[in-house]
């Protein structure tokens, strides 16, 4: 392993949420399909139908395309209600090797703190990153099949 | 044109990762690289070209050796829009949150402890 460097430092985030620790944990696991944004982050893009989290331990992380095809995103490796979930995470890839998330719910004024910590992204970020950000990227992927190079930029700038 | 996607794309192959984690350790040669994998040197080349075309890896020529080495850039961006993604994310969650019916901490913490219900 390398020497810790600050690029290479797990992804953080967290947010308030205005509820009890368990209901935090409820919703953010038995919730996952309805709050994910699906639209923005997906790995088949338009044709992403729904994804979803089995809340259990072992349960797959998934999203199922339009025609019925799923697609592994991860599957929960650790599941601590209603304080601590851990998750592989290798959407789009086979890879169930390095990348975890953990999402930890903590009691704080007024409610539920959810702080997500990425780990190991750097060593295989490929998999995290095969949900694509926003539809421009999806239009990229859909138009890169048939389109020279050229033409789908051209068409980009236009939209 | 060395979009994000792009990047991502050329990320995922196996021996387009393996460089990637052997160049963690720091720049190597196309030589040095080929020794430590179980690919051709030509192959390796092609991919490190590859990779180099993404921006994902920069080539410096020391002498007459050329080391190829992480882009520090491409690392940069990856982990901001990894920021994204989970800031997007999380204030999904927190507006789906406020929809749903859950026991108000708020006002669960008032005097009489009675769970009360909210539904907005």
């Amino acid at each position: 392993m390398l020497p810790s460097q600050k690029n290479h430092e797990p992804i953080q985030q967290s947010v308030h949420v205005d509820c009890s620790l368990e209901d935090a944990f409820r919703l953010f696991t038995d919730g996952f399909a309805e709050w994910w944004p699906l639209a923005l982050y997906s790995i088949t893009g338009a044709k992403a139908n729904r994804c979803e989290m089995e809340p259990w331990r072992d349960g797959r992380v998934f999203e199922r395309t339009n025609e019925g095809e799923e697609h592994d995103w991860g599957s929960v490796l650790e599941w601590d209600p209603p304080k601590h979930l851990r998750l592989s995470w290798h959407p789009g890839s086979r890879d169930e090797g390095s990348q975890t998330v953990d999402v930890e719910f903590t009691v704080e004024a007024q409610g539920t703190r959810v702080t997500v910590i990425h780990t190991g992204w750097e060593a295989h970020g490929v998999g995290v990153c095969s949900l694509q950000r926003d539809s421009l990227a999806m239009w990229q992927v859909a138009l890169k099949n048939y389109f020279p190079v050229v033409v789908w930029e051209q068409m980009l700038v236009i939209a | 044109m060395a979009n994000q996607w792009e990047q991502l794309s050329t990320l995922s192959h196996p021996t387009r990762q393996a460089i990637l984690d052997r160049l963690r350790d720091g720049p190597y040669t196309v030589g040095e690289l080929a020794r430590q994998l179980p690919v051709s040197r030509p192959a390796v080349s092609q991919h490190l070209q590859l990779l180099k075309s993404v921006g994902l890896v920069t080539e410096d020529r020391r002498g007459t050796r050329h080391y190829f080495q992480l882009s520090p850039k491409s690392l940069a961006e990856l982990r901001a829009h990894l920021d994204s993604l989970w800031r997007d994310a999380l204030a999904a969650f927190s507006d789906f949150s406020k929809k749903e019916p859950t026991i108000d901490v708020a006002k669960s913490k008032k005097p009489r402890t009675n769970s009360t219900k909210r539904s907005r």
